[in-house]
Protein backbone atom coordinates (compact mmCIF):
# COMPACT_ATOMS: atom_id res chain seq x y z
CA UNK A 1 0.00 0.00 0.00
CA UNK A 2 1.37 3.56 -1.00
CA UNK A 3 2.30 5.81 1.70
CA UNK A 4 0.50 8.80 1.25
CA UNK A 5 1.78 10.66 3.89
CA UNK A 6 5.70 10.89 4.76
CA UNK A 7 8.01 9.26 3.34
CA UNK A 8 9.41 7.38 6.23
CA UNK A 9 13.35 6.91 6.20
CA UNK A 10 15.24 7.74 3.07
CA UNK A 11 15.61 10.83 1.42
CA UNK A 12 13.76 13.41 2.01
CA UNK A 13 12.14 12.90 5.13
CA UNK A 14 14.61 15.30 7.20
CA UNK A 15 14.15 17.73 5.40
CA UNK A 16 10.39 17.49 5.28
CA UNK A 17 10.03 17.25 8.98
CA UNK A 18 12.58 20.67 9.21
CA UNK A 19 10.47 22.83 6.57
CA UNK A 20 7.61 21.59 8.45
CA UNK A 21 9.35 22.69 11.88
CA UNK A 22 11.12 26.02 10.32
CA UNK A 23 7.68 27.17 9.57
CA UNK A 24 6.00 26.02 12.64
CA UNK A 25 4.41 29.56 14.65
CA UNK A 26 5.99 28.34 17.49
CA UNK A 27 9.44 27.53 18.54
CA UNK A 28 10.28 23.93 18.51
CA UNK A 29 13.68 22.59 20.71
CA UNK A 30 14.89 19.09 21.53
CA UNK A 31 17.17 17.41 24.17
CA UNK A 32 18.23 14.31 25.36
CA UNK A 33 17.52 13.02 29.07
CA UNK A 34 20.61 14.42 29.92
CA UNK A 35 19.95 17.85 28.59
CA UNK A 36 22.05 18.31 25.99
CA UNK A 37 20.11 20.34 22.54
CA UNK A 38 19.64 18.16 20.08
CA UNK A 39 17.24 20.52 17.58
CA UNK A 40 15.78 23.90 17.23
CA UNK A 41 13.86 25.54 14.75
CA UNK A 42 13.82 28.83 12.96
CA UNK A 43 11.60 30.02 15.39
CA UNK A 44 13.78 29.65 18.43
CA UNK A 45 16.46 31.44 16.48
CA UNK A 46 14.05 34.57 15.83
CA UNK A 47 12.94 34.30 19.59
CA UNK A 48 16.68 33.93 21.24
CA UNK A 49 18.68 35.37 18.77
CA UNK A 50 21.18 32.60 18.43
CA UNK A 51 22.01 30.50 15.53
CA UNK A 52 21.14 26.63 16.03
CA UNK A 53 24.74 26.08 15.81
CA UNK A 54 25.73 28.31 18.81
CA UNK A 55 22.96 25.58 20.62
CA UNK A 56 22.85 22.28 19.05
CA UNK A 57 25.34 19.94 20.60
CA UNK A 58 25.32 21.91 24.62
CA UNK A 59 23.85 21.86 27.35
CA UNK A 60 19.87 22.78 27.71
CA UNK A 61 20.73 25.43 30.58
CA UNK A 62 23.61 26.70 28.39
CA UNK A 63 20.83 29.44 27.22
CA UNK A 64 21.97 30.90 30.79
CA UNK A 65 25.30 31.29 30.01
CA UNK A 66 23.92 32.89 26.83
CA UNK A 67 21.91 35.10 28.65
CA UNK A 68 18.73 34.77 27.08
CA UNK A 69 17.01 34.18 30.15
CA UNK A 70 16.85 36.74 32.69
CA UNK A 71 18.59 36.29 36.14
CA UNK A 72 15.25 36.30 38.25
CA UNK A 73 13.85 33.39 35.42
CA UNK A 74 16.84 30.96 36.08
CA UNK A 75 15.67 29.11 39.16
CA UNK A 76 12.27 28.39 37.36
CA UNK A 77 14.03 27.48 34.43
CA UNK A 78 16.42 24.97 36.58
CA UNK A 79 12.61 23.38 37.78
CA UNK A 80 11.57 22.85 34.05
CA UNK A 81 14.53 21.27 32.92
CA UNK A 82 14.62 18.94 36.17
CA UNK A 83 10.86 18.46 35.76
CA UNK A 84 11.42 17.22 31.92
CA UNK A 85 14.82 15.40 32.63
CA UNK A 86 12.44 13.34 34.94
CA UNK A 87 10.49 12.88 32.78
CA UNK A 88 7.47 14.81 33.48
CA UNK A 89 5.66 17.33 31.50
CA UNK A 90 6.11 20.99 32.46
CA UNK A 91 4.44 24.03 32.13
CA UNK A 92 3.10 26.12 30.22
CA UNK A 93 5.64 28.82 32.11
CA UNK A 94 6.20 32.56 30.83
CA UNK A 95 10.23 33.39 30.37
CA UNK A 96 11.38 36.75 29.02
CA UNK A 97 13.68 35.60 26.73
CA UNK A 98 17.14 38.57 26.58
CA UNK A 99 18.47 38.60 22.67
CA UNK A 100 21.66 40.07 22.01
CA UNK A 101 20.24 42.89 20.56
CA UNK A 102 18.83 44.04 23.91
CA UNK A 103 15.27 43.52 23.26
CA UNK A 104 13.15 40.59 25.23
CA UNK A 105 10.24 38.67 23.99
CA UNK A 106 7.44 37.36 26.59
CA UNK A 107 7.45 33.73 26.08
CA UNK A 108 5.50 30.67 27.05
CA UNK A 109 7.24 27.27 27.30
CA UNK A 110 5.66 23.79 27.28
CA UNK A 111 7.71 20.56 27.27
CA UNK A 112 6.91 16.75 27.45
CA UNK A 113 8.61 13.29 27.04
CA UNK A 114 8.86 11.33 23.82
CA UNK A 115 9.98 7.66 23.54
CA UNK A 116 12.46 7.54 20.22
CA UNK A 117 13.22 3.62 20.09
CA UNK A 118 14.74 3.00 23.69
CA UNK A 119 15.61 6.89 24.13
CA UNK A 120 13.54 9.56 26.17
CA UNK A 121 13.64 12.27 24.63
CA UNK A 122 12.13 16.49 25.63
CA UNK A 123 10.57 18.05 23.05
CA UNK A 124 9.58 21.83 24.05
CA UNK A 125 7.33 24.46 22.46
CA UNK A 126 8.18 28.11 22.99
CA UNK A 127 5.21 30.44 22.01
CA UNK A 128 5.66 34.05 21.73
CA UNK A 129 3.40 35.88 23.81
CA UNK A 130 4.50 39.31 22.37
CA UNK A 131 1.10 40.10 20.69
CA UNK A 132 -0.78 37.87 23.50
CA UNK A 133 0.93 40.68 25.76
CA UNK A 134 0.51 43.51 24.00
CA UNK A 135 -3.33 42.59 23.46
CA UNK A 136 -3.64 41.80 26.98
CA UNK A 137 -2.02 45.50 28.20
CA UNK A 138 -3.82 46.76 25.60
CA UNK A 139 -7.25 45.30 27.21
CA UNK A 140 -5.81 46.53 30.52
CA UNK A 141 -5.06 50.09 29.27
CA UNK A 142 -8.80 50.13 27.50
CA UNK A 143 -10.19 48.90 31.05
CA UNK A 144 -8.63 51.35 32.32
CA UNK A 145 -9.62 54.42 30.23
CA UNK A 146 -13.01 53.11 30.54
CA UNK A 147 -12.71 53.15 34.33
CA UNK A 148 -12.09 56.68 34.07
CA UNK A 149 -14.24 57.73 31.63
CA UNK A 150 -16.69 56.59 33.68
CA UNK A 151 -15.47 58.39 36.61
CA UNK A 152 -15.70 61.33 34.22
CA UNK A 153 -18.77 60.46 33.30
CA UNK A 154 -20.21 60.80 37.20
CA UNK A 155 -18.07 63.21 37.74
CA UNK A 156 -19.99 65.36 35.04
CA UNK A 157 -23.22 64.03 35.66
CA UNK A 158 -23.24 65.14 39.24
CA UNK A 159 -22.20 68.82 37.90
CA UNK A 160 -25.00 68.96 35.38
CA UNK A 161 -27.24 68.10 38.46
CA UNK A 162 -25.85 70.52 40.74
CA UNK A 163 -25.97 73.03 37.52
CA UNK A 164 -29.19 71.96 36.67
CA UNK A 165 -30.56 72.18 39.68
CA UNK A 166 -28.83 75.65 40.43
CA UNK A 167 -30.75 76.76 36.91
CA UNK A 168 -33.83 75.81 38.34
CA UNK A 169 -33.73 77.75 41.59
CA UNK A 170 -32.36 80.63 39.43
CA UNK A 171 -35.77 80.73 37.54
CA UNK A 172 -37.61 80.08 39.97
CA UNK A 173 -36.37 83.22 41.67
CA UNK A 174 -36.31 85.33 38.34
CA UNK A 175 -40.27 83.85 38.41
CA UNK A 176 -41.11 84.31 42.27
CA UNK A 177 -39.19 88.21 41.82
CA UNK A 178 -41.35 88.73 39.20
CA UNK A 179 -44.43 87.76 41.07
CA UNK A 180 -43.15 90.03 44.23
CA UNK A 181 -43.52 92.90 41.95
CA UNK A 182 -46.24 92.09 40.45
CA UNK A 183 -48.78 91.89 43.51
CA UNK A 184 -47.85 95.74 44.72
CA UNK A 185 -47.66 96.73 40.82
CA UNK A 186 -51.14 95.27 40.51
CA UNK A 187 -52.20 97.29 43.92
CA UNK A 188 -50.72 100.51 43.09
CA UNK A 189 -52.12 100.83 39.03
CA UNK A 190 -55.81 100.06 41.18
CA UNK A 191 -54.98 103.04 43.42
CA UNK A 192 -53.52 105.01 40.53
CA UNK A 193 -56.69 104.47 38.27
CA UNK A 194 -59.21 105.42 41.11
CA UNK A 195 -56.74 108.84 41.59
CA UNK A 196 -57.22 109.56 38.14
CA UNK A 197 -60.62 110.01 38.58
CA UNK A 198 -61.25 113.11 39.65
CA UNK A 199 -64.37 112.43 42.40
CA UNK A 200 -62.55 110.86 44.72
CA UNK A 201 -61.00 114.20 45.92
CA UNK A 202 -64.24 114.46 47.27
CA UNK A 203 -63.66 111.61 49.96
CA UNK A 204 -60.72 112.23 51.52
CA UNK A 205 -60.69 108.51 53.58
CA UNK A 206 -60.51 107.14 50.22
CA UNK A 207 -58.01 109.73 49.12
CA UNK A 208 -55.82 108.53 51.88
CA UNK A 209 -56.37 105.31 51.66
CA UNK A 210 -55.30 105.15 47.71
CA UNK A 211 -51.72 107.31 48.78
CA UNK A 212 -51.08 104.69 51.54
CA UNK A 213 -51.30 101.91 49.05
CA UNK A 214 -49.05 103.62 46.49
CA UNK A 215 -46.99 104.44 48.98
CA UNK A 216 -46.65 101.30 50.76
CA UNK A 217 -46.58 99.05 47.83
CA UNK A 218 -43.72 101.25 46.13
CA UNK A 219 -41.70 100.70 48.88
CA UNK A 220 -42.34 97.12 48.82
CA UNK A 221 -41.34 97.27 45.00
CA UNK A 222 -38.36 98.93 46.34
CA UNK A 223 -37.18 96.27 48.83
CA UNK A 224 -37.60 93.58 46.25
CA UNK A 225 -35.74 95.05 43.74
CA UNK A 226 -32.78 96.19 46.37
CA UNK A 227 -33.10 92.49 47.67
CA UNK A 228 -32.66 90.91 44.44
CA UNK A 229 -29.78 93.21 42.93
CA UNK A 230 -28.27 92.61 46.61
CA UNK A 231 -28.38 88.65 46.17
CA UNK A 232 -26.71 89.46 42.36
CA UNK A 233 -23.89 91.46 44.59
CA UNK A 234 -23.15 88.74 46.71
CA UNK A 235 -22.76 86.01 43.46
CA UNK A 236 -20.18 88.64 42.54
CA UNK A 237 -18.23 89.20 45.93
CA UNK A 238 -19.98 91.68 48.04
CA UNK A 239 -17.79 93.98 50.37
CA UNK A 240 -18.86 95.10 53.32
CA UNK A 241 -17.65 98.30 54.99
CA UNK A 242 -16.91 97.86 59.00
CA UNK A 243 -16.24 100.55 61.42
CA UNK A 244 -17.33 100.41 65.21
CA UNK A 245 -20.98 100.70 65.28
CA UNK A 246 -23.29 101.03 67.99
CA UNK A 247 -25.56 97.80 68.02
CA UNK A 248 -27.89 98.51 70.58
CA UNK A 249 -29.17 101.81 69.15
CA UNK A 250 -29.29 100.29 66.02
CA UNK A 251 -31.40 98.03 67.03
CA UNK A 252 -33.23 100.33 68.95
CA UNK A 253 -34.00 102.18 65.81
CA UNK A 254 -35.40 99.31 64.32
CA UNK A 255 -37.39 98.71 66.81
CA UNK A 256 -39.30 101.73 67.21
CA UNK A 257 -39.64 101.65 63.27
CA UNK A 258 -41.76 98.37 63.10
CA UNK A 259 -43.52 98.71 66.84
CA UNK A 260 -46.13 100.67 64.88
CA UNK A 261 -46.80 98.57 62.27
CA UNK A 262 -47.11 95.11 64.53
CA UNK A 263 -49.41 96.82 66.92
CA UNK A 264 -51.05 97.80 63.64
CA UNK A 265 -52.17 94.30 63.00
CA UNK A 266 -52.76 93.79 66.60
CA UNK A 267 -49.71 91.66 67.87
CA UNK A 268 -47.45 92.83 70.82
CA UNK A 269 -44.41 94.17 70.45
CA UNK A 270 -41.74 93.67 73.34
CA UNK A 271 -37.85 94.67 73.43
CA UNK A 272 -35.16 94.06 75.76
CA UNK A 273 -32.03 95.28 74.55
CA UNK A 274 -29.76 96.36 77.28
CA UNK A 275 -26.22 98.38 76.37
CA UNK A 276 -23.83 96.22 73.98
CA UNK A 277 -20.41 96.77 73.36
CA UNK A 278 -19.78 98.67 69.96
CA UNK A 279 -19.57 96.11 67.34
CA UNK A 280 -17.11 96.27 64.26
CA UNK A 281 -19.09 95.86 61.11
CA UNK A 282 -21.12 97.60 58.32
CA UNK A 283 -23.46 99.14 59.74
CA UNK A 284 -26.32 99.84 57.17
CA UNK A 285 -25.85 95.73 56.37
CA UNK A 286 -26.51 94.76 59.85
CA UNK A 287 -29.24 97.13 60.16
CA UNK A 288 -30.48 95.27 57.25
CA UNK A 289 -30.20 91.57 59.14
CA UNK A 290 -32.50 93.15 62.35
CA UNK A 291 -34.86 94.83 60.08
CA UNK A 292 -35.61 91.92 57.88
CA UNK A 293 -35.79 89.15 60.68
CA UNK A 294 -38.30 91.43 62.78
CA UNK A 295 -40.19 92.29 59.10
CA UNK A 296 -40.72 88.52 58.49
CA UNK A 297 -41.76 87.91 62.07
CA UNK A 298 -44.58 90.77 61.77
CA UNK A 299 -45.21 89.09 58.53
CA UNK A 300 -45.95 85.85 59.69
CA UNK A 301 -47.33 86.86 62.62
CA UNK A 302 -51.39 86.93 62.82
CA UNK A 303 -51.70 86.97 66.98
CA UNK A 304 -49.54 86.87 69.77
CA UNK A 305 -46.37 89.01 69.28
CA UNK A 306 -43.02 89.34 68.65
CA UNK A 307 -40.26 90.09 70.89
CA UNK A 308 -36.68 91.41 69.87
CA UNK A 309 -33.66 90.11 72.92
CA UNK A 310 -30.25 90.96 72.65
CA UNK A 311 -27.17 90.21 74.79
CA UNK A 312 -23.56 90.12 75.43
CA UNK A 313 -21.73 87.28 76.57
CA UNK A 314 -18.69 85.85 76.28
CA UNK A 315 -16.78 87.81 73.84
CA UNK A 316 -20.06 87.73 71.61
CA UNK A 317 -23.30 89.65 71.33
CA UNK A 318 -26.80 87.41 70.41
CA UNK A 319 -29.68 88.93 69.15
CA UNK A 320 -33.12 87.24 68.71
CA UNK A 321 -36.39 87.90 67.18
CA UNK A 322 -39.27 85.36 68.35
CA UNK A 323 -42.86 85.04 67.63
CA UNK A 324 -46.06 83.91 67.50
CA UNK A 325 -46.85 83.16 64.21
CA UNK A 326 -47.25 80.29 61.57
CA UNK A 327 -44.03 79.35 61.77
CA UNK A 328 -42.00 77.18 59.01
CA UNK A 329 -43.03 73.76 57.11
CA UNK A 330 -40.87 71.33 58.02
CA UNK A 331 -39.63 70.77 54.15
CA UNK A 332 -38.93 74.33 54.02
CA UNK A 333 -36.44 74.35 57.00
CA UNK A 334 -33.72 73.31 55.26
CA UNK A 335 -33.75 75.48 52.22
CA UNK A 336 -34.67 78.42 53.95
CA UNK A 337 -31.19 80.09 54.02
CA UNK A 338 -31.07 79.32 50.42
CA UNK A 339 -29.30 82.08 47.87
CA UNK A 340 -31.97 82.02 45.59
CA UNK A 341 -34.61 80.12 48.07
CA UNK A 342 -37.73 81.87 49.20
CA UNK A 343 -40.89 80.23 51.62
CA UNK A 344 -43.93 80.55 48.75
CA UNK A 345 -46.60 80.88 50.53
CA UNK A 346 -47.85 83.86 49.77
CA UNK A 347 -46.46 87.18 51.78
CA UNK A 348 -44.15 89.50 50.33
CA UNK A 349 -40.55 88.60 49.77
CA UNK A 350 -40.27 85.83 52.30
CA UNK A 351 -37.47 83.93 52.38
CA UNK A 352 -35.02 85.86 50.14
CA UNK A 353 -33.80 88.21 53.49
CA UNK A 354 -32.65 85.32 55.20
CA UNK A 355 -30.03 84.27 52.57
CA UNK A 356 -28.78 87.73 52.57
CA UNK A 357 -28.72 87.97 56.26
CA UNK A 358 -26.75 84.49 56.66
CA UNK A 359 -24.41 86.68 54.18
CA UNK A 360 -24.28 89.41 56.54
CA UNK A 361 -23.71 87.99 59.45
CA UNK A 362 -21.39 85.14 58.29
CA UNK A 363 -19.35 87.90 56.25
CA UNK A 364 -19.07 89.38 60.09
CA UNK A 365 -17.47 86.14 61.70
CA UNK A 366 -20.66 85.54 63.02
CA UNK A 367 -23.81 82.50 63.04
CA UNK A 368 -26.94 82.86 62.23
CA UNK A 369 -29.80 79.98 62.67
CA UNK A 370 -33.48 79.40 63.95
CA UNK A 371 -35.94 76.83 65.73
CA UNK A 372 -39.57 76.72 64.72
CA UNK A 373 -42.58 74.85 65.79
CA UNK A 374 -45.36 74.82 62.24
CA UNK A 375 -48.35 76.69 64.00
CA UNK A 376 -46.64 77.97 67.14
CA UNK A 377 -44.16 80.30 65.67
CA UNK A 378 -39.99 80.67 64.92
CA UNK A 379 -37.22 82.22 66.74
CA UNK A 380 -34.03 83.91 64.74
CA UNK A 381 -31.19 84.45 66.53
CA UNK A 382 -27.47 85.55 65.26
CA UNK A 383 -24.61 86.03 67.52
CA UNK A 384 -21.39 88.30 66.25
CA UNK A 385 -17.77 88.45 68.31
CA UNK A 386 -17.16 91.34 70.02
CA UNK A 387 -13.21 91.09 69.27
CA UNK A 388 -13.25 92.37 66.02
CA UNK A 389 -10.76 95.18 65.23
CA UNK A 390 -12.44 98.62 65.62
CA UNK A 391 -9.48 100.76 64.48
CA UNK A 392 -9.60 100.95 60.90
CA UNK A 393 -12.38 100.60 58.24
CA UNK A 394 -11.81 97.93 56.29
CA UNK A 395 -14.09 95.96 53.21
CA UNK B 1 -77.04 93.99 46.15
CA UNK B 2 -75.04 91.03 45.15
CA UNK B 3 -72.57 89.73 46.88
CA UNK B 4 -68.88 89.01 46.29
CA UNK B 5 -66.65 87.37 48.54
CA UNK B 6 -62.70 87.24 48.44
CA UNK B 7 -60.55 85.19 50.29
CA UNK B 8 -57.22 86.79 49.67
CA UNK B 9 -54.42 87.10 52.54
CA UNK B 10 -52.40 90.06 51.49
CA UNK B 11 -54.18 93.14 52.92
CA UNK B 12 -53.49 95.40 50.51
CA UNK B 13 -54.75 93.41 47.39
CA UNK B 14 -57.70 92.57 49.33
CA UNK B 15 -58.21 96.60 49.73
CA UNK B 16 -57.52 96.99 45.64
CA UNK B 17 -60.17 94.25 44.90
CA UNK B 18 -62.86 96.04 46.87
CA UNK B 19 -62.04 99.13 46.17
CA UNK B 20 -62.76 98.20 42.71
CA UNK B 21 -66.49 96.05 43.48
CA UNK B 22 -68.30 97.56 46.33
CA UNK B 23 -69.41 100.29 44.43
CA UNK B 24 -71.40 97.43 42.17
CA UNK B 25 -70.91 94.40 44.63
CA UNK B 26 -71.90 93.73 48.77
CA UNK B 27 -67.90 92.60 49.19
CA UNK B 28 -67.34 90.45 51.90
CA UNK B 29 -63.30 89.88 52.31
CA UNK B 30 -61.54 86.65 54.64
CA UNK B 31 -58.10 87.73 55.61
CA UNK B 32 -55.99 84.25 54.51
CA UNK B 33 -57.39 80.83 53.65
CA UNK B 34 -58.21 79.80 57.27
CA UNK B 35 -60.72 82.61 57.65
CA UNK B 36 -61.33 81.30 54.29
CA UNK B 37 -62.87 78.33 55.47
CA UNK B 38 -64.86 79.69 57.69
CA UNK B 39 -66.66 82.39 55.79
CA UNK B 40 -67.37 79.28 52.97
CA UNK B 41 -69.76 77.63 55.54
CA UNK B 42 -71.71 80.46 56.00
CA UNK B 43 -71.76 83.23 52.59
CA UNK B 44 -74.35 84.12 50.65
CA UNK B 45 -72.03 85.46 48.57
CA UNK B 46 -72.74 84.43 44.07
CA UNK B 47 -69.20 84.16 43.12
CA UNK B 48 -65.61 83.55 44.90
CA UNK B 49 -62.83 85.57 44.22
CA UNK B 50 -59.87 83.21 44.81
CA UNK B 51 -56.36 83.97 45.92
CA UNK B 52 -53.63 80.74 44.94
CA UNK B 53 -50.67 81.59 46.89
CA UNK B 54 -51.61 81.33 50.46
CA UNK B 55 -49.82 79.57 53.63
CA UNK B 56 -51.28 77.17 55.55
CA UNK B 57 -54.35 77.06 54.05
CA UNK B 58 -53.90 77.44 50.06
CA UNK B 59 -56.33 78.35 47.33
CA UNK B 60 -55.99 74.78 45.74
CA UNK B 61 -56.75 73.98 49.31
CA UNK B 62 -59.79 75.54 49.18
CA UNK B 63 -60.90 74.63 45.73
CA UNK B 64 -59.83 70.86 47.11
CA UNK B 65 -62.55 71.64 50.22
CA UNK B 66 -65.35 72.69 47.74
CA UNK B 67 -65.12 69.79 45.39
CA UNK B 68 -65.85 67.60 48.48
CA UNK B 69 -68.40 68.73 49.84
CA UNK B 70 -70.27 70.37 46.47
CA UNK B 71 -70.15 74.05 47.00
CA UNK B 72 -71.02 75.09 43.73
CA UNK B 73 -70.13 79.06 43.98
CA UNK B 74 -69.00 80.48 40.67
CA UNK B 75 -65.04 80.45 41.33
CA UNK B 76 -62.92 83.11 39.71
CA UNK B 77 -58.98 82.72 40.52
CA UNK B 78 -57.16 85.95 41.17
CA UNK B 79 -53.21 85.30 41.08
CA UNK B 80 -49.99 86.64 40.29
CA UNK B 81 -48.38 83.24 39.45
CA UNK B 82 -45.80 83.23 37.14
CA UNK B 83 -46.54 80.69 34.70
CA UNK B 84 -50.40 81.70 34.66
CA UNK B 85 -51.32 79.78 31.43
CA UNK B 86 -50.38 76.93 32.58
CA UNK B 87 -51.78 77.43 36.32
CA UNK B 88 -55.34 78.46 34.57
CA UNK B 89 -55.04 75.37 32.55
CA UNK B 90 -54.45 72.94 35.49
CA UNK B 91 -57.33 74.49 37.97
CA UNK B 92 -59.85 74.69 34.77
CA UNK B 93 -59.17 71.06 34.41
CA UNK B 94 -59.16 69.96 37.74
CA UNK B 95 -61.69 72.31 39.66
CA UNK B 96 -63.83 74.00 36.41
CA UNK B 97 -62.78 77.28 37.91
CA UNK B 98 -64.77 80.12 36.26
CA UNK B 99 -62.29 82.91 35.47
CA UNK B 100 -58.92 83.83 36.01
CA UNK B 101 -57.39 87.42 36.96
CA UNK B 102 -54.17 88.20 36.93
CA UNK B 103 -53.11 90.95 39.92
CA UNK B 104 -51.44 92.80 37.74
CA UNK B 105 -54.23 93.32 35.76
CA UNK B 106 -56.90 93.96 38.27
CA UNK B 107 -57.78 97.37 37.38
CA UNK B 108 -58.47 96.25 34.06
CA UNK B 109 -59.49 92.86 34.17
CA UNK B 110 -61.63 92.21 37.83
CA UNK B 111 -64.82 93.85 37.27
CA UNK B 112 -64.81 92.80 33.55
CA UNK B 113 -65.01 88.96 34.82
CA UNK B 114 -67.06 89.57 37.92
CA UNK B 115 -69.21 90.63 35.60
CA UNK B 116 -69.19 87.97 32.74
CA UNK B 117 -69.12 85.36 35.75
CA UNK B 118 -72.28 86.40 36.98
CA UNK B 119 -74.27 87.21 33.69
CA UNK B 120 -73.45 83.57 32.77
CA UNK B 121 -74.75 81.87 36.10
CA UNK B 122 -77.49 84.05 35.78
CA UNK B 123 -77.94 83.79 31.98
Amino acid sequence: MADKTLPVGGYGSREILETVLDNSPDGVYLHNSTGIILYTNKKIEELTGHKKEEMLGKPFLEFTKMNVLELRDVPKAALLFGGALLGRPTGPDEFYFKRPDGSRVPVEVKSFPIMVGNERLVIGAVRDLTERKYAMRLELEVAERLAEIETQKKKLADAYEGLKSLDEMKTKFVQDTAHELKTPLGVMLVAVSFLKKKDVTTDPARYEEMVDLIFRNSQRMRKTIEDTLEIYKIEKGRQYEKKATDFDEMIKAVTDQFTPIARQKGLEFGTDVPNLPEIHCDPKAMRTVVENLVENAIKYTDKGRIDVAARSDDGKISVSVKDTGIGIPEEAQKYIFGRFYRVSAGGSGAGIGLSICKHIVESHGGTIGFTSSPGKGSTFEFTLPTDHECKDVST
Amino acid sequence: MTKVLIIEDEPDIATAMRMLLDTDYKVEVALGGKLGLQRLAKTDAEVLLLDINMPEVSGRDILEHMRKNGIKLPVIVVTAVACADSVRNELENKYRIDGFVSKTYLTEELQKEVKRVLSKRKG
